[in-house]
């Protein structure tokens, strides 16, 4: 059996199957067809529904089972080893247990161990062949369901039989399914984050959450300091977010308006056709990129200029986090205003120019208070996503939780707390980790109004115009 | 416009004349100022590209250094076996690798600079070795050439990340005799160091210059704190006379003398410094005196290097870094200075100089950074690639296209194509608008939440990243795909009902087909999205030392942009270059797969 | 107002336009006069607005729209480089097909002219011009009692009488108007048509039409475009009644177009 732990027999099991199912396909599709040319009259369904349904039924329950192996593998080996193992093994603390149970796979799959000892060696052998054996058992099960499958729908098989309402059935039922994902991730997001926030205010008033203005969520060493189970006042947070979020607005919005304004009514075809790839090349430069931009290229640039000019700058200041955001915004902003901007009638131009405007006066006069819903609704979806960006201001802003507006100063974000509450070995059932839920809910919950807002404003601007 | 005579007229367009001269300024300052937006837009762009581009450029070469190891038994094969396992896991193949580096200079031992020679290259960077003679053990007792990868700071040093390494051609014959406290007197024929002393002098005089700049910010500072100080002095009284809160006053009050004192007696100490290079620059005090917080000099003969400790130009005492050959003649000598002091390095100068020896031997040399490719993280720089991040990002967007894909289109299709107009399809449309709007970071709460605490799946693996990033992709997928099947003009659609097609078959046959180039492109551009994608990673710990290559979904994983963005936060300067070579290699990624639905978007494009 | 008519306001030599490579208009000539309204007929394409919109420039702002040939405005050749498009367009006015009121307040609407050319003293002055201009495009009694609501809440008609509102509170010379009745209903059409009949007497006014009805009832004299070329042009009356060109007739009589 130890030499199925390695081997991918799963893979293979599933190349096995998805052939089985495409020849079954083949076949059924040509036993309807040879049904027509014996002469037993019209079919009800194509014979390629024929096909489709015995292919389903050969595939659909077989690769399910294989990937519920997948996903369950890990958890059932363990399980399975442990009523193997030695009463003393087990007694031991459940870190050391873990570590355990990494270094018999690591022994048995390749990997340095931590250490080697007889019990490790003895536990990878088992393990190899508990992983080797649930291999083959999962695979023979799934051959096994996708010959099942196979004589089922053979036997169906026959003139009247309805192939195509049966996949088509089957068919619109994954596509609702498909659709009521959307709905079950938002209720899942809300659900997940009002239920730990809960949890997280049944220890900690709500009032001190949102209005208390000192932030150390470490555990407190010494007696004296605030609280046993550290302070979460949030208002430092809220402070530095909005603070970072107004550089980065301050940055983006005239940068990206001007562009947008500047290609949709002056640019030629040719700058437009150049100025176009390099913002949307911005666009998709993943945030971590800039967080190492900010940190490494811009941050010790405001430093140094700091410096030269007798200022006193923190080596991770708001203003550098901020700038590199605003530039990350930019091509966002741009892009939405241009859209925004393109859809205001060309008559409303023409009737500004009969009148003698210059092209100046048009657009500040007419096309800009014509666009203003559209770009108030961009500027909004704009500050949604500063608030919520995270690399930017994880590598580029700080830890510390200063309650101060200067730029120059070190801030932290919501966001900022949220990953280093949870990227901690920290239980997953802690004042902590529930703090960083209640973090995250407050950020959904403005970000979400904003959208909601913002979404609105654009949707109406869009059919006044359309 | 009350008048309309000719006269009015022209009295009118005469006022509206004299005012267009101002107008077309404003007008054309209008114009500058989009066009300065333009440009600030695209210099940010290539600041950005260019500062990344050139941090990478140290990363793109490796110096490897090239050894012919003595495999000896008791060292490769300590058990004697041949057996593999044995072989890997008890021989001491470092030991070999020491063994040789040692027979190039005998006399770093009884010189006590074996450590700094050993440190040119780390332990862990031997363990391939041990695989190549595992997988071969025939070649324990014979001789074995290998190449492995150096010290990062050494590495560094040689690709010139420490300033520039100045070298002057020394003149004649260099004459070394020890001196009784064991340090050297090196002297030539006349003033052979006197080039040297003077660009020293240069050094110290701009050294002094930028040490009284940073003295007025100090000083500013103890401005500040000393202000500071009276004023809680203030406080402190003030609670005394209350009595309340006096323990805490006087703990801020020591606080910030302690700061005040601090800052003075560092400016004292900088002043003391200042005057000393001041003084050494004009040529004052003798010979230069040179030490562990001032640049380095070397003397460099053909085999040996000295690390000068006081320079005047006709004599030098110097302590020795690398042993000369006995009775070397040093004709070929020369001055070797490197601008950062070794304070300020993580390479000392001993391990700097066997390094050059070893590099003026061939037994270093730089080659084609593959090192980044083929291995997976690791603690030391050097060491450290990229594999199973590469692996790991492969494994979470398979994970991500097999779901995202088929559930989004299925969606769009069904909400464009066969659901009914009421309530309940408005609030998914709604909701899918709002949900590609919420910040990523919230989805990797959803995934802590749901699928680590509430559905126990395991941490940092690749199939939750993968369900994480597909929830994520979702909307993007579906909007992009519901523009394609809109953009399909309904009369295909009449047309195919039209024919007897029932309402599945006209979406799949004809629509669908239509469609799918618009929701390819759509699609590709959400997976690079998600290939970026970073912060929800975070939340369900793929942010974690991945050392080995993951082979499944459920194994431990994580992802190039994690990957780099752990890099980035690494102290050793070396992470740095590293980390914008990965930046670069992601951004290819990106972009090759933005070009090809570039490519899918032109060839495919109709307009109807 | 007799001998104003006389005077010849427009007159063209030899227009050529060109539309990136392909021609739009063929060695148009043409003289128009103050004080009357000139209707501009013929099947769509034929040019009409091509030609009218040389008379403000606003082919300017069409990327690879080329005009040659000279246009005179009172004497002045409005192609040359000296005559600045902004001024020009401050005595030329011009009303659109559809009607396009800023999405601003009726106030703001007819304010727009003064205030970007800087024509008016002060509020006072700036108020007087828009009550008069309201009044002059007969809008004034409609809409005096909601100047701060938004000039697009109006219906077609008024929002029409606003838009030449707007373009007569610069006080004009010349009124172009490209088929102002074709997106209205009846009445408001000949609500406007009855306005462009009081406005001749102090303005030169061009328009496009598609309606020979229209043009028989607004016009004093009438140009016949086709296919880029000017046929025929004298009073309407005449045209009518007694056209030289048999193309005319057959556009009059209804044979194409």
């Amino acid at each position: 059996m130890q030499m199925f732990a390695e081997f991918p027999i799963g893979l293979l099991t599933a190349l096995v199957i998805l052939t089985f199912g495409t020849w079954t396909w083949r076949d059924a599709t040509r036993r309807a067809n040879s049904m027509v040319g014996a002469g037993q009259g019209r079919l009800h369904s194509l014979p390629g529904y024929h096909g489709w349904y015995g292919a389903l039924w050969v595939v659909g329950p077989a690769l399910s089972l294989l990937l519920i192996h997948d996903m369950t593998a890990q958890g059932s080996i363990r399980a399975l080893l442990q009523t193997g193992l030695s009463p003393q093994i087990l007694g031991l603390s459940p870190d050391r247990l873990d570590l355990f149970f990494a270094d018999a796979r690591k022994i048995a799959f390749g990997g340095i161990p931590s250490a080697t000892t007889p019990e490790l060696t003895a536990a990878a052998a088992s393990l190899k062949s508990i992983a080797g054996g649930l291999n083959v058992a999962f695979s023979a099960g799934a051959l096994l369901l996708a010959g099942l499958g196979f004589f089922l729908a053979r036997s169906q098989l026959g003139r009247d039989f309805r192939a195509r309402n049966a996949v088509e059935a089957c068919v619109r039922a994954f596509m609702i399914v498909a659709a009521a994902i959307a709905i079950l991730t938002t209720a899942g997001i809300v659900l997940s984050l009002l239920f730990e926030t809960l949890k997280f205010f049944s220890n900690y008033s709500p009032i001190d959450f949102l209005f208390g203005t000192h932030w150390s969520p470490q555990i407190a060493i010494r007696a004296d300091q605030v609280g046993q189970s550290g302070a979460f006042g949030a208002v430092p947070l809220f402070l530095g977010t909005f603070l970072i979020m107004l550089i980065a607005m301050v940055v983006a919005i005239p940068v990206g308006l001007g562009s947008a304004i500047y290609l949709s009514e002056y640019a030629s075809v040719r700058v437009r056709a150049f100025v176009k790839p390099v913002l949307e090349l911005l666009a998709g430069i993943p945030t971590v990129v800039f967080g190492f931009f900010a940190l490494l290229t811009v941050a010790p640039i405001i430093r140094a200029l700091g410096t030269a000019a007798g200022l006193d700058v923190s080596a991770q200041s708001a203003l550098a986090a901020g700038l590199v955001m605003g530039i990350m915004i930019i091509p966002f902003i741009s892009s939405l205003s241009d859209d925004v901007i393109n859809s205001v009638p060309q008559a409303l131009r023409d009737g500004s120019y009969a009148m003698g405007a210059t092209k100046s006066e048009t657009i500040g006069r007419v096309v800009i208070p014509a666009a203003l819903p559209g770009i108030v609704g961009s500027v909004l979806l704009a500050v949604s996503k500063a608030l919520g960006e995270t690399m930017i201001v994880t590598m580029a802003a700080g830890q510390n939780a200063n309650l101060s507006v200067n730029p120059l100063d070190m801030v932290t974000t919501v966001t900022v707390q949220i990953v280093t509450l949870l990227t901690g070995d920290q239980e997953y059932d802690s004042p902590k980790t529930h703090a960083a839920f209640a973090l995250g809910f407050v950020l959904f919950i403005v970000t979400l109004i904003l959208n909601i807002i913002a979404l609105r404003v654009v949707q109406k601007y869009r059919e006044k115009y359309d | 416009m009350t008048d309309m005579s000719p006269a009015s007229r022209t009295s009118l367009r005469e006022l509206v004349a004299s005012k267009i001269k101002k107008r077309h300024a404003a007008e054309l300052r209008f114009r500058g100022f989009g066009v300065t937006m333009v440009v600030s837009a695209i210099l940010a762009c290539s600041l950005l590209l260019v500062s990344i581009l050139s941090q990478s450029v140290p990363a793109l070469t490796e110096n490897r250094l090239h050894l012919t190891l003595d495999v000896t038994a008791e060292k490769a094969d300590p058990v004697g076996q041949r057996d593999p396992i044995d072989i890997r896991e008890q021989g001491n193949f470092y030991g070999l690798v020491q063994d040789a580096l040692e027979a190039r200079f005998p006399a770093a031992e009884a010189d006590g600079t074996l450590d700094d020679l050993f440190d040119v290259a780390t332990s862990l960077a031997a363990v391939p070795i041990g695989k190549t003679i595992a997988a071969d053990p025939s070649v324990i007792g014979k001789k074995l050439d290998v190449t492995l990868p150096i010290n990062d700071d050494l590495d560094l040093f040689i690709k010139g990340a420490f300033g520039r390494t100045l070298e002057i051609k020394g003149e004649g014959t260099l004459v070394s005799a020890l001196k009784p406290d064991g340090d050297f007197a090196l002297s030539g024929q006349g003033p052979v160091f006197a080039k040297a002393v003077e660009a020293l002098r240069g050094d110290l005089g701009r050294a002094a210059g930028s040490l009284e700049q940073g003295l007025i910010l100090k000083r500013q500072r103890l401005a500040t704190g000393q202000a500071q100080v009276t004023a809680l002095q203030a406080a402190l009284n003030a609670a005394t006379a209350k009595a309340v809160g006096v323990a805490g006053a006087e703990a801020s009050l020591e606080q910030a003398a302690n700061n005040v004192a601090g800052l003075e007696s560092e400016i004292a100490a900088d002043l003391a410094t200042i005057k000393t290079y001041r003084a050494a620059a004009l040529g004052q005090g003798g010979p230069l005196p040179l030490g562990d917080n001032k640049p380095s000099v070397f003397v460099e003969t053909k085999t040996g290097t000295y690390k000068i400790t006081t320079l005047s130009p006709t004599l030098a005492t110097a302590k020795l870094l690398v042993r000369p050959k006995a009775g070397e003649i040093a004709t070929d000598w020369k001055m070797v200075q490197i601008k950062t002091p070794q304070d300020g390095r993580a390479v000392n100068d001993a391990t700097i100089a066997y390094g050059r020896h070893l590099k003026a031997q061939n037994a270093i040399q730089p080659a084609f950074n593959t090192t980044i490719f083929t291995n997976s993280d690791s603690n030391e720089p050097e060491l450290s690639g990229l594999l199973s991040a590469f692996v790991g990002s492969l494994l979470t967007l398979a994970v991500t296209f097999c779901l995202a894909v088929p559930i989004g289109v299925a969606t769009a299709v069904y909400l464009e194509e066969f659901a009914p107009k009421n309530w309940l399809t408005d609030f998914i449309e709604v909701n899918i608008n709002n949900l590609a709007a919420v910040p990523s970071i919230v989805f990797g709460l959803l995934g802590f939440a749901v699928f680590l605490t509430f559905f126990n799946m395991p941490r940092s693996a690749p199939i939750v990243g993968g369900i994480v990033l597909a929830l994520m992709s979702l909307p993007i997928i579906i909007i992009a795909s519901r523009a394609a099947l809109k953009a399909v003009p309904p009369s295909i659609r009449e047309a195919a009902l039209g024919v007897g097609a029932s309402k599945m078959q006209a979406t799949f046959h004809h629509v669908l087909p239509l469609a799918m180039p618009g929701i390819m492109t759509g699609s590709i551009l959400a997976m690079a999205h998600a290939l970026g994608e970073t912060a929800p990673l975070l939340m369900i710990g793929m942010v974690a030392f991945i050392a080995d290559v993951p082979t499944g979904l459920s194994d431990s994983a994580t992802v190039l942009p994690v990957e780099l963005f752990m890099w980035a936060g690494r102290p050793e300067r070396a992470w740095e270059p590293r980390t914008a070579f990965a930046i670069i290699l992601l951004l290819i990624f990106m972009i090759l797969m933005n070009a090809v639905a570039i490519y899918l978007r032109r060839k495919f494009e109709r307009r109807w | 107002m007799t001998d104003k008519q006389n005077l010849t306001k427009v007159s063209a030599h030899g227009i050529n336009v060109f539309y990136d490579t392909k021609q739009a208009l063929f060695d148009v000539s043409l003289d128009i006069p103050d004080g009357s309204v000139t209707a501009f007929i013929g099947p769509s394409g034929c040019g009409k607005s091509t030609f009218l919109r040389c008379i403000n420039r606003m082919n300017d702002t069409i990327e690879k729209c080329r005009v040659l040939g000279r246009l005179e405005v009172d004497g002045r050749d409005v192609n040359d480089r000296a005559i600045d498009p902004v001024v020009l367009r401050a005595s030329v006015g011009m009303v659109f097909q559809k009607p396009n009121p800023f999405p601003k307040t009726i106030f703001e609407n007819v304010a727009y002219g003064p205030r970007i050319h800087g024509i008016s003293r002060d509020k006072t002055d700036l108020e007087r011009i828009v009550e008069e201009s309201l009044r002059k495009a007969g809008l004034w009694e409609e809409v005096k009692d909601r100047l701060q609501q938004p000039g697009t809440g109006l219906s077609g008609g008024q929002q029409q009488r606003l838009v030449i509102a707007r373009a007569i509170a610069v006080n004009p010379e010349i009124i172009l108007m490209d088929e102002p009745c074709s997106a209205l209903d009846p009445i408001a059409t000949a609500k406007i048509e009855e306005l462009i009949d009081e406005l001749r007497q102090n303005f030169c006014i061009i328009i496009v039409t598609h309606s020979m009805a229209q043009a028989a009832r607004v016009s004093q004299r009438t140009a016949f475009f086709h296919m880029g070329r000017v046929v025929e042009v004298g009073p309407t009356e005449e045209i009518f009644t007694n056209p030289r060109d048999s193309r005319t007739q057959d556009y009059i009589t209804g044979r194409f177009g």
